[in-house]
Protein backbone atom coordinates (compact mmCIF):
# COMPACT_ATOMS: atom_id res chain seq x y z
CA UNK A 1 0.00 0.00 0.00
CA UNK A 2 0.89 3.31 -0.71
CA UNK A 3 1.23 6.36 2.49
CA UNK A 4 0.99 3.75 4.81
CA UNK A 5 3.18 5.91 6.53
CA UNK A 6 1.19 7.60 8.75
CA UNK A 7 0.08 4.29 10.76
CA UNK A 8 1.57 4.39 13.62
CA UNK A 9 4.05 1.70 15.09
CA UNK A 10 1.61 0.56 18.20
CA UNK A 11 2.17 -2.92 19.98
CA UNK A 12 2.03 -6.12 18.94
CA UNK A 13 -0.64 -8.26 17.49
CA UNK A 14 -0.50 -10.97 20.60
CA UNK A 15 -0.55 -8.22 22.83
CA UNK A 16 -3.55 -6.26 20.88
CA UNK A 17 -5.39 -9.49 21.95
CA UNK A 18 -3.77 -9.69 25.22
CA UNK A 19 -5.53 -5.96 25.78
CA UNK A 20 -8.57 -6.99 24.86
CA UNK A 21 -8.94 -9.79 27.14
CA UNK A 22 -8.36 -8.05 29.76
CA UNK A 23 -10.68 -5.08 28.92
CA UNK A 24 -13.21 -7.45 29.06
CA UNK A 25 -12.32 -9.76 32.13
CA UNK A 26 -12.41 -6.02 33.48
CA UNK A 27 -16.20 -5.70 32.86
CA UNK A 28 -16.98 -9.58 33.32
CA UNK A 29 -14.62 -11.75 35.22
CA UNK A 30 -13.95 -14.93 33.97
CA UNK A 31 -17.16 -16.95 34.45
CA UNK A 32 -19.67 -14.33 35.22
CA UNK A 33 -21.01 -14.98 31.70
CA UNK A 34 -21.75 -18.53 32.25
CA UNK A 35 -25.19 -18.66 32.17
CA UNK A 36 -25.33 -16.55 29.21
CA UNK A 37 -26.37 -18.33 25.98
CA UNK A 38 -23.33 -16.89 22.85
CA UNK A 39 -25.34 -15.90 20.17
CA UNK A 40 -23.36 -17.58 17.39
CA UNK A 41 -24.95 -17.67 14.18
CA UNK A 42 -26.88 -14.22 13.98
CA UNK A 43 -30.70 -14.12 12.88
CA UNK A 44 -31.62 -10.94 13.75
CA UNK A 45 -35.32 -11.40 13.37
CA UNK A 46 -35.22 -14.52 15.54
CA UNK A 47 -32.99 -13.56 18.00
CA UNK A 48 -34.94 -10.33 18.65
CA UNK A 49 -38.10 -12.17 19.11
CA UNK A 50 -36.37 -14.86 21.79
CA UNK A 51 -34.86 -11.44 23.31
CA UNK A 52 -38.41 -9.90 23.36
CA UNK A 53 -40.11 -12.75 25.03
CA UNK B 1 -19.16 21.53 -9.79
CA UNK B 2 -21.41 21.39 -12.64
CA UNK B 3 -24.81 21.15 -12.00
CA UNK B 4 -25.61 17.67 -12.95
CA UNK B 5 -23.11 16.71 -9.78
CA UNK B 6 -24.91 18.93 -7.54
CA UNK B 7 -28.06 17.72 -7.74
CA UNK B 8 -29.00 14.29 -5.54
CA UNK B 9 -30.04 11.05 -7.28
CA UNK B 10 -33.66 11.37 -6.67
CA UNK B 11 -33.50 14.94 -8.73
CA UNK B 12 -31.13 13.47 -11.45
CA UNK B 13 -33.62 10.88 -11.73
CA UNK B 14 -36.18 13.39 -12.38
CA UNK B 15 -33.98 14.82 -15.43
CA UNK B 16 -33.77 11.74 -16.69
CA UNK B 17 -37.37 10.97 -17.23
CA UNK B 18 -38.24 13.77 -18.42
CA UNK B 19 -35.86 13.50 -20.76
CA UNK B 20 -34.14 17.06 -19.89
CA UNK B 21 -30.32 15.29 -19.48
CA UNK B 22 -29.14 11.88 -21.02
CA UNK B 23 -27.41 9.27 -18.84
CA UNK B 24 -24.59 10.53 -20.88
CA UNK B 25 -24.83 13.41 -19.91
CA UNK B 26 -24.39 12.42 -16.44
CA UNK B 27 -21.67 10.24 -16.75
CA UNK B 28 -19.66 12.75 -18.38
CA UNK B 29 -20.45 15.03 -15.38
CA UNK B 30 -19.38 12.73 -13.19
CA UNK B 31 -16.11 11.87 -15.11
CA UNK B 32 -15.44 15.81 -15.22
CA UNK B 33 -15.98 15.76 -11.80
CA UNK B 34 -13.60 13.23 -10.69
CA UNK B 35 -11.10 14.71 -13.15
CA UNK B 36 -11.21 17.81 -10.89
CA UNK B 37 -11.39 16.32 -7.49
CA UNK B 38 -9.53 12.84 -7.49
CA UNK B 39 -6.05 14.29 -7.04
CA UNK B 40 -7.20 15.63 -3.40
CA UNK B 41 -9.35 13.39 -2.31
CA UNK B 42 -8.23 9.81 -4.19
CA UNK B 43 -11.82 8.24 -3.47
CA UNK B 44 -11.82 5.86 -6.25
CA UNK B 45 -9.18 2.90 -6.26
CA UNK B 46 -10.55 2.50 -9.92
CA UNK B 47 -12.33 3.93 -12.52
CA UNK B 48 -14.46 2.65 -15.31
CA UNK B 49 -14.81 5.61 -17.66
CA UNK B 50 -15.36 3.96 -21.17
CA UNK B 51 -17.64 0.85 -19.70
CA UNK B 52 -19.62 3.40 -18.02
CA UNK B 53 -20.06 5.60 -20.96
CA UNK B 54 -20.79 2.06 -22.93
CA UNK B 55 -24.00 1.80 -20.33
CA UNK B 56 -24.67 5.02 -20.42
CA UNK B 57 -25.61 4.95 -24.11
CA UNK B 58 -27.37 1.35 -23.86
CA UNK B 59 -29.33 3.07 -20.94
CA UNK B 60 -30.70 6.33 -23.18
CA UNK B 61 -31.05 4.12 -25.91
CA UNK B 62 -33.53 2.38 -23.81
CA UNK B 63 -35.31 5.65 -22.65
CA UNK B 64 -35.84 6.86 -26.21
CA UNK B 65 -37.52 3.36 -26.97
CA UNK B 66 -39.79 3.90 -23.51
CA UNK B 67 -38.71 1.21 -21.25
CA UNK B 68 -37.15 3.26 -18.42
CA UNK B 69 -36.64 0.76 -15.34
CA UNK B 70 -37.33 3.11 -12.53
CA UNK B 71 -35.24 5.80 -10.82
CA UNK B 72 -31.81 4.00 -10.89
CA UNK B 73 -31.92 3.93 -14.47
CA UNK B 74 -29.32 5.72 -15.99
CA UNK B 75 -27.72 6.86 -12.67
CA UNK B 76 -24.09 6.87 -11.91
CA UNK B 77 -22.73 4.51 -8.86
CA UNK B 78 -19.29 3.74 -7.37
CA UNK B 79 -19.01 0.09 -5.68
CA UNK B 80 -16.70 -0.27 -2.62
CA UNK B 81 -13.66 -2.31 -3.68
CA UNK B 82 -14.55 -4.87 -1.62
CA UNK B 83 -17.29 -6.20 -3.63
CA UNK B 84 -17.08 -7.34 -7.17
CA UNK B 85 -18.25 -6.18 -10.08
CA UNK B 86 -17.93 -8.19 -13.58
CA UNK B 87 -14.45 -7.30 -15.80
CA UNK B 88 -13.62 -4.96 -12.94
CA UNK B 89 -10.80 -5.17 -10.43
CA UNK B 90 -11.99 -6.56 -6.89
CA UNK B 91 -8.24 -5.73 -4.94
CA UNK B 92 -9.96 -5.03 -1.21
CA UNK B 93 -7.30 -2.26 -1.01
CA UNK B 94 -4.44 -4.70 -0.58
CA UNK B 95 -1.57 -5.61 -2.37
CA UNK B 96 -2.09 -8.93 -1.23
CA UNK B 97 -5.19 -9.24 -4.28
CA UNK B 98 -3.33 -7.26 -6.59
CA UNK B 99 -4.29 -7.62 -10.46
CA UNK B 100 -7.58 -9.66 -9.13
CA UNK B 101 -10.58 -9.54 -11.68
CA UNK B 102 -14.12 -10.57 -10.79
CA UNK B 103 -15.43 -12.60 -12.94
CA UNK B 104 -19.20 -11.68 -11.88
CA UNK B 105 -21.33 -9.47 -10.57
CA UNK B 106 -21.71 -9.47 -6.63
CA UNK B 107 -25.73 -10.26 -6.25
CA UNK B 108 -26.17 -7.00 -5.17
CA UNK B 109 -24.76 -5.49 -8.27
CA UNK B 110 -27.20 -7.66 -10.40
CA UNK B 111 -29.59 -6.18 -8.68
CA UNK B 112 -28.30 -2.19 -9.22
CA UNK B 113 -27.29 -3.20 -13.07
CA UNK B 114 -30.95 -4.78 -13.21
CA UNK B 115 -32.33 -1.23 -12.02
CA UNK B 116 -30.27 0.35 -14.67
CA UNK B 117 -27.62 2.22 -12.60
CA UNK B 118 -24.35 2.75 -14.39
CA UNK B 119 -20.74 1.64 -12.34
CA UNK B 120 -18.64 4.25 -12.48
CA UNK B 121 -16.07 2.83 -10.74
CA UNK B 122 -15.01 1.35 -7.57
CA UNK B 123 -14.28 3.57 -4.32
CA UNK B 124 -11.20 2.75 -2.16
CA UNK B 125 -11.65 0.94 0.80
CA UNK B 126 -9.34 0.52 3.88
CA UNK B 127 -7.46 -2.69 3.06
CA UNK B 128 -10.00 -5.36 3.30
CA UNK B 129 -12.58 -3.32 5.28
CA UNK B 130 -10.15 -2.98 8.64
CA UNK B 131 -9.30 0.10 9.26
CA UNK B 132 -10.79 3.59 10.34
CA UNK B 133 -9.45 5.84 7.99
CA UNK B 134 -9.12 4.49 4.15
CA UNK B 135 -5.59 5.84 3.08
CA UNK B 136 -4.72 7.75 0.75
CA UNK B 137 -8.50 8.86 0.48
CA UNK B 138 -8.98 12.38 1.74
CA UNK B 139 -12.23 14.15 2.96
CA UNK B 140 -13.62 16.49 1.01
CA UNK B 141 -14.68 19.11 3.41
CA UNK B 142 -11.17 19.19 4.80
CA UNK B 143 -8.33 17.16 2.42
CA UNK B 144 -5.95 17.25 5.45
CA UNK B 145 -8.42 14.65 7.22
CA UNK B 146 -9.76 11.30 6.73
CA UNK B 147 -12.48 10.66 5.41
CA UNK B 148 -13.56 7.78 7.73
CA UNK B 149 -13.53 4.19 7.10
CA UNK B 150 -13.41 1.22 6.34
CA UNK B 151 -15.87 2.33 2.94
CA UNK B 152 -14.02 6.19 3.14
CA UNK B 153 -13.66 6.26 -0.81
CA UNK B 154 -17.58 5.97 -1.01
CA UNK B 155 -17.90 8.30 1.81
CA UNK B 156 -15.54 11.33 0.61
CA UNK B 157 -16.70 10.63 -3.19
CA UNK B 158 -20.55 11.00 -2.83
CA UNK B 159 -19.41 14.10 -0.79
CA UNK B 160 -17.22 15.66 -3.83
CA UNK B 161 -20.08 14.52 -6.61
CA UNK B 162 -18.47 11.59 -7.74
CA UNK B 163 -21.31 8.94 -8.16
CA UNK B 164 -25.09 10.08 -7.09
CA UNK B 165 -24.67 6.88 -4.16
CA UNK B 166 -22.48 3.98 -3.16
CA UNK B 167 -22.41 0.72 -2.18
CA UNK B 168 -20.56 -0.24 0.45
CA UNK B 169 -20.08 -2.47 3.55
CA UNK B 170 -20.41 -1.92 7.65
CA UNK B 171 -19.18 -4.08 9.94
CA UNK B 172 -18.90 -2.45 13.15
CA UNK B 173 -19.67 1.22 11.05
CA UNK B 174 -17.83 1.14 8.45
CA UNK B 175 -21.21 2.57 6.40
CA UNK B 176 -21.87 4.81 8.91
CA UNK B 177 -18.46 6.29 10.17
CA UNK B 178 -18.02 8.18 6.55
CA UNK B 179 -21.45 9.01 6.12
CA UNK B 180 -20.78 11.40 8.77
CA UNK B 181 -17.43 12.44 8.92
CA UNK B 182 -18.32 13.15 5.05
CA UNK B 183 -21.61 14.54 5.41
CA UNK B 184 -23.71 11.95 3.78
CA UNK B 185 -26.60 9.78 4.95
CA UNK B 186 -25.50 6.31 5.25
CA UNK B 187 -27.49 3.46 5.62
CA UNK B 188 -26.55 -0.10 7.64
CA UNK B 189 -29.70 -2.31 6.79
CA UNK B 190 -30.84 -5.10 8.81
CA UNK B 191 -28.47 -8.02 8.84
CA UNK B 192 -28.99 -10.25 5.61
CA UNK B 193 -31.42 -7.16 4.04
CA UNK B 194 -29.11 -6.79 1.23
CA UNK B 195 -27.14 -10.31 -0.13
CA UNK B 196 -24.02 -10.63 0.12
CA UNK B 197 -22.65 -13.21 -2.49
CA UNK B 198 -19.80 -11.96 -4.05
CA UNK B 199 -18.33 -9.45 -1.15
CA UNK B 200 -15.23 -10.36 0.37
CA UNK B 201 -15.84 -11.04 4.37
CA UNK B 202 -14.44 -9.36 6.82
CA UNK B 203 -16.68 -10.84 10.11
CA UNK B 204 -19.09 -12.28 8.74
CA UNK B 205 -21.20 -12.63 11.75
CA UNK B 206 -21.64 -8.73 10.95
CA UNK B 207 -20.91 -7.72 7.98
CA UNK B 208 -23.41 -5.94 6.32
CA UNK B 209 -23.84 -4.09 2.99
CA UNK B 210 -25.27 -0.65 2.98
CA UNK B 211 -25.64 2.45 1.07
CA UNK B 212 -24.21 6.01 1.59
CA UNK B 213 -25.83 8.75 -0.59
CA UNK B 214 -26.40 12.63 -0.14
CA UNK B 215 -30.32 12.48 1.07
CA UNK B 216 -32.32 9.90 3.01
CA UNK B 217 -34.50 9.69 -0.66
CA UNK B 218 -31.36 8.63 -2.14
CA UNK B 219 -30.22 6.35 -0.04
CA UNK B 220 -34.11 4.61 -0.02
CA UNK B 221 -34.14 4.29 -3.89
CA UNK B 222 -30.65 2.56 -3.37
CA UNK B 223 -32.17 0.52 -0.60
CA UNK B 224 -35.23 -0.36 -2.70
CA UNK B 225 -33.50 -1.42 -5.53
CA UNK B 226 -30.93 -4.09 -4.08
CA UNK B 227 -32.99 -5.39 -0.81
CA UNK B 228 -34.21 -8.75 -0.51
CA UNK B 229 -33.28 -12.33 -0.25
CA UNK B 230 -29.98 -13.62 -2.18
CA UNK B 231 -29.85 -17.35 -3.09
CA UNK B 232 -26.12 -17.30 -3.37
CA UNK B 233 -26.11 -16.56 0.82
CA UNK B 234 -27.54 -18.25 3.50
CA UNK B 235 -27.69 -15.43 5.55
CA UNK B 236 -30.12 -13.05 3.37
CA UNK B 237 -33.58 -12.57 4.94
CA UNK B 238 -36.17 -14.90 2.94
CA UNK B 239 -38.99 -12.11 2.77
CA UNK B 240 -39.19 -9.50 0.17
CA UNK B 241 -38.09 -5.76 0.97
CA UNK B 242 -41.18 -3.84 1.20
CA UNK B 243 -40.02 -0.39 -0.89
CA UNK B 244 -39.17 2.41 1.83
CA UNK B 245 -38.81 5.50 -0.38
CA UNK B 246 -42.98 5.81 -0.57
CA UNK B 247 -43.01 6.31 2.59
CA UNK B 248 -40.35 8.61 3.11
CA UNK B 249 -42.66 11.91 4.05
CA UNK B 250 -44.97 9.81 6.68
CA UNK B 251 -42.39 11.75 9.36
CA UNK B 252 -41.71 11.21 13.49
CA UNK B 253 -45.12 12.78 14.59
CA UNK B 254 -46.60 10.42 17.66
CA UNK B 255 -43.62 8.20 17.47
CA UNK B 256 -41.16 7.31 21.06
CA UNK B 257 -37.56 8.40 20.20
CA UNK B 258 -35.30 7.35 22.96
CA UNK B 259 -31.94 9.22 23.31
CA UNK B 260 -29.36 7.34 24.64
CA UNK B 261 -27.10 9.88 26.71
CA UNK B 262 -24.34 7.80 28.01
CA UNK B 263 -23.05 8.32 24.12
CA UNK B 264 -22.36 11.64 24.95
CA UNK B 265 -20.18 10.93 27.94
CA UNK B 266 -17.12 11.58 25.90
CA UNK B 267 -17.58 14.61 23.52
CA UNK B 268 -16.37 17.41 21.70
CA UNK B 269 -18.64 20.41 22.74
CA UNK B 270 -19.66 21.96 19.13
CA UNK B 271 -20.57 18.30 17.72
CA UNK B 272 -22.58 17.40 20.69
CA UNK B 273 -24.54 20.97 20.29
CA UNK B 274 -25.43 20.42 16.53
CA UNK B 275 -26.00 16.61 17.43
CA UNK B 276 -28.45 17.97 20.29
CA UNK B 277 -29.99 21.01 18.05
CA UNK B 278 -31.13 17.44 15.55
CA UNK B 279 -32.80 15.65 18.37
CA UNK B 280 -34.77 18.54 19.13
CA UNK B 281 -35.96 19.02 15.47
CA UNK B 282 -37.33 15.49 15.76
CA UNK B 283 -39.29 16.93 19.15
CA UNK B 284 -40.43 19.89 16.50
CA UNK B 285 -41.39 17.46 14.41
CA UNK B 286 -43.89 15.64 16.65
CA UNK B 287 -41.84 13.09 18.20
CA UNK B 288 -41.65 12.50 21.54
CA UNK B 289 -37.88 12.38 22.76
CA UNK B 290 -37.07 10.01 25.76
CA UNK B 291 -33.86 9.26 27.76
CA UNK B 292 -33.41 5.51 28.04
CA UNK B 293 -30.13 3.46 28.81
CA UNK B 294 -29.46 0.54 27.21
CA UNK B 295 -29.13 -2.67 30.20
CA UNK B 296 -27.13 -4.18 31.75
CA UNK B 297 -24.59 -1.09 30.69
CA UNK B 298 -21.91 -3.60 31.20
CA UNK B 299 -22.84 -5.36 27.99
CA UNK B 300 -22.63 -2.11 26.00
CA UNK B 301 -18.97 -1.25 27.61
CA UNK B 302 -17.74 -4.17 27.00
CA UNK B 303 -18.70 -4.39 23.42
CA UNK B 304 -16.03 -2.68 21.95
CA UNK B 305 -13.19 -4.84 22.68
CA UNK B 306 -15.99 -7.67 21.69
CA UNK B 307 -16.52 -6.53 18.68
CA UNK B 308 -12.78 -6.42 17.27
CA UNK B 309 -12.53 -10.00 19.36
CA UNK B 310 -14.85 -11.52 16.90
CA UNK B 311 -13.94 -9.56 13.90
CA UNK B 312 -10.27 -9.91 14.39
CA UNK B 313 -10.84 -13.84 15.01
CA UNK B 314 -13.30 -14.29 11.85
CA UNK B 315 -11.20 -12.37 9.64
CA UNK B 316 -8.28 -14.13 10.71
CA UNK B 317 -10.07 -17.40 9.71
CA UNK B 318 -10.99 -16.08 6.51
CA UNK B 319 -7.02 -14.82 5.48
CA UNK B 320 -5.67 -17.77 7.34
CA UNK B 321 -3.02 -19.05 4.27
CA UNK B 322 -2.39 -15.61 3.69
CA UNK B 323 -1.19 -14.39 6.73
CA UNK B 324 2.34 -15.84 6.69
CA UNK B 325 2.73 -16.45 3.21
CA UNK B 326 1.79 -13.19 1.92
CA UNK B 327 2.62 -11.25 5.46
CA UNK B 328 5.08 -8.41 3.71
CA UNK B 329 1.86 -7.45 0.87
CA UNK B 330 -0.08 -6.38 3.79
CA UNK B 331 -0.41 -3.01 5.40
CA UNK B 332 1.49 -2.86 8.78
CA UNK B 333 -1.69 -1.50 10.50
CA UNK B 334 -4.06 -4.78 8.98
CA UNK B 335 -2.09 -7.58 9.12
CA UNK B 336 -1.75 -6.47 13.03
CA UNK B 337 -5.27 -6.51 13.28
CA UNK B 338 -5.81 -9.31 11.22
CA UNK B 339 -2.91 -11.27 12.72
CA UNK B 340 -4.36 -10.62 16.33
CA UNK B 341 -7.19 -12.66 15.74
CA UNK B 342 -5.17 -15.87 16.40
CA UNK B 343 -4.46 -14.59 19.98
CA UNK B 344 -8.19 -14.73 20.38
CA UNK B 345 -8.78 -18.23 22.76
CA UNK B 346 -11.83 -19.69 21.52
CA UNK B 347 -13.15 -19.34 25.37
CA UNK B 348 -12.60 -15.39 24.48
CA UNK B 349 -14.36 -15.61 21.11
CA UNK B 350 -17.51 -17.29 23.14
CA UNK B 351 -18.03 -14.79 25.42
CA UNK B 352 -17.82 -11.79 23.00
CA UNK B 353 -20.34 -14.22 21.29
CA UNK B 354 -22.13 -14.21 25.12
CA UNK B 355 -22.09 -10.22 25.10
CA UNK B 356 -23.59 -10.05 22.12
CA UNK B 357 -26.29 -12.13 23.56
CA UNK B 358 -26.61 -9.14 26.25
CA UNK B 359 -26.39 -6.45 23.86
CA UNK B 360 -29.37 -7.77 21.10
CA UNK B 361 -31.11 -8.19 24.83
CA UNK B 362 -29.96 -4.56 26.25
CA UNK B 363 -31.79 -3.24 22.33
CA UNK B 364 -35.04 -5.35 22.68
CA UNK B 365 -35.73 -4.22 26.22
CA UNK B 366 -35.19 -0.56 25.06
CA UNK B 367 -37.80 -1.40 22.11
CA UNK B 368 -40.29 -2.44 24.02
CA UNK B 369 -40.48 1.51 25.30
CA UNK B 370 -39.41 3.37 22.13
CA UNK B 371 -39.81 3.41 18.29
CA UNK B 372 -36.24 4.24 17.22
CA UNK B 373 -33.00 5.07 19.15
CA UNK B 374 -30.51 8.18 18.70
CA UNK B 375 -27.21 8.46 19.81
CA UNK B 376 -24.42 10.40 18.18
CA UNK B 377 -22.57 9.19 15.48
CA UNK B 378 -19.33 10.10 16.40
CA UNK B 379 -18.91 13.00 19.00
CA UNK B 380 -15.83 14.41 17.37
CA UNK B 381 -15.45 15.48 13.32
CA UNK B 382 -12.95 13.54 11.22
CA UNK B 383 -9.21 13.76 12.81
CA UNK B 384 -6.41 14.98 10.55
CA UNK B 385 -4.26 12.50 9.00
CA UNK B 386 -1.73 13.37 11.31
CA UNK B 387 -3.95 12.89 14.27
CA UNK B 388 -3.65 9.58 15.91
CA UNK B 389 -5.53 10.43 19.27
CA UNK B 390 -9.00 11.87 19.49
CA UNK B 391 -9.45 14.40 22.32
CA UNK B 392 -12.69 15.67 23.49
CA UNK B 393 -13.74 18.48 25.28
CA UNK B 394 -15.00 15.93 27.72
CA UNK B 395 -13.55 11.95 28.74
CA UNK B 396 -10.54 10.51 28.01
CA UNK B 397 -8.72 10.51 24.61
CA UNK B 398 -9.15 7.66 22.60
CA UNK B 399 -7.40 6.23 19.45
CA UNK B 400 -9.24 7.07 16.62
CA UNK B 401 -9.68 3.50 15.27
CA UNK B 402 -11.85 2.53 18.69
CA UNK B 403 -13.26 6.64 18.33
CA UNK B 404 -14.41 6.65 15.08
CA UNK B 405 -17.01 3.39 16.08
CA UNK B 406 -17.42 4.15 19.51
CA UNK B 407 -21.44 5.36 18.75
CA UNK B 408 -21.29 2.76 15.90
CA UNK B 409 -20.87 -0.93 16.85
CA UNK B 410 -23.32 -1.81 18.95
CA UNK B 411 -26.07 -2.39 16.65
CA UNK B 412 -23.44 -4.71 14.77
CA UNK B 413 -23.82 -7.21 17.30
CA UNK B 414 -27.75 -7.80 17.23
CA UNK B 415 -27.95 -6.77 12.99
CA UNK B 416 -30.17 -4.01 13.54
CA UNK B 417 -30.39 -0.98 11.41
CA UNK B 418 -28.95 2.26 11.19
CA UNK B 419 -27.97 5.31 9.87
CA UNK B 420 -25.96 8.55 9.94
CA UNK B 421 -27.74 11.64 8.93
CA UNK B 422 -25.81 14.71 8.89
CA UNK B 423 -27.46 17.35 10.94
CA UNK B 424 -25.06 20.65 10.61
CA UNK B 425 -21.37 21.88 10.50
CA UNK B 426 -18.98 22.25 13.34
CA UNK B 427 -15.59 24.02 12.63
CA UNK B 428 -16.77 23.72 9.01
CA UNK B 429 -16.60 19.47 9.54
CA UNK B 430 -20.06 17.38 8.89
CA UNK B 431 -21.67 16.30 11.94
CA UNK B 432 -23.93 13.17 12.11
CA UNK B 433 -26.88 12.10 14.22
CA UNK B 434 -27.22 8.20 14.15
CA UNK B 435 -31.09 6.43 14.55
CA UNK B 436 -31.23 3.25 15.08
CA UNK B 437 -34.50 0.64 14.91
CA UNK B 438 -36.03 -2.81 15.41
CA UNK B 439 -34.81 -5.22 13.06
CA UNK B 440 -36.56 -4.76 9.34
CA UNK B 441 -37.35 -1.00 10.34
CA UNK B 442 -35.65 0.53 7.51
CA UNK B 443 -37.91 3.13 6.39
CA UNK B 444 -38.88 4.32 9.80
CA UNK B 445 -35.05 5.11 10.35
CA UNK B 446 -35.46 6.80 6.78
CA UNK B 447 -38.33 8.43 8.05
CA UNK B 448 -36.68 9.96 10.91
CA UNK B 449 -33.67 10.54 8.69
CA UNK B 450 -35.71 12.15 6.38
CA UNK B 451 -37.59 14.44 9.32
CA UNK B 452 -34.24 15.30 10.40
CA UNK B 453 -32.93 16.67 6.93
CA UNK B 454 -35.77 18.64 6.36
CA UNK B 455 -35.51 20.99 9.04
CA UNK B 456 -31.72 21.13 10.12
CA UNK B 457 -30.73 22.84 7.03
CA UNK B 458 -27.35 20.86 5.50
CA UNK B 459 -29.14 19.05 2.70
CA UNK B 460 -27.13 20.61 -0.19
CA UNK B 461 -24.53 21.94 1.63
CA UNK B 462 -21.52 20.94 -0.26
CA UNK B 463 -17.27 20.49 0.16
CA UNK B 464 -15.79 23.16 -1.50
CA UNK B 465 -13.92 22.43 -4.97
CA UNK B 466 -10.20 22.37 -4.82
CA UNK B 467 -8.36 25.07 -6.64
Amino acid sequence: MSERDDVDQGPGPAELAAQLAEQVRAIFPPGSLREVEPLVTLDPVRSWREAQA
Amino acid sequence: MSGLVELGLAEAAGLLERREASAVDLVEAQLANADRWEPAIRSLAHRADDSALAAARAADAELAAGARRGPLHGIPVTIKDLVDVAGLPMEAGSRVLAGNVAARDAHAVERLREAGAIVLGKARTHEFAFGGFTPPARNPWDVERIPGGSSGGSGAGVAAGIGYASLCSDTAGSVRSPASFNGCVGLKPTYGRIGRSGVVPMGWTADTLGVIARSALDVALVLDAIAGPDPRDETSIPTPHAPSAPSLEDGVAGLRIGLVESFFAAAQADVEAAQRRAIGLLADAGATVVEVELEPRAAIDATLPAVFQLGAAEAAAWHADWLDARRDLYGEDVHRYIDMGRHVSAVEYLDAQRIRRLVSQAFAAAFREVDLLVTPSHTHVAPRVDEQMVVYDRGEPMHRDPAGIRCLCHVNMPGLPALSVPVGLARGLPVGLHVIGPPLAETLVLRAARAVEARAGFLGTRPTEPA
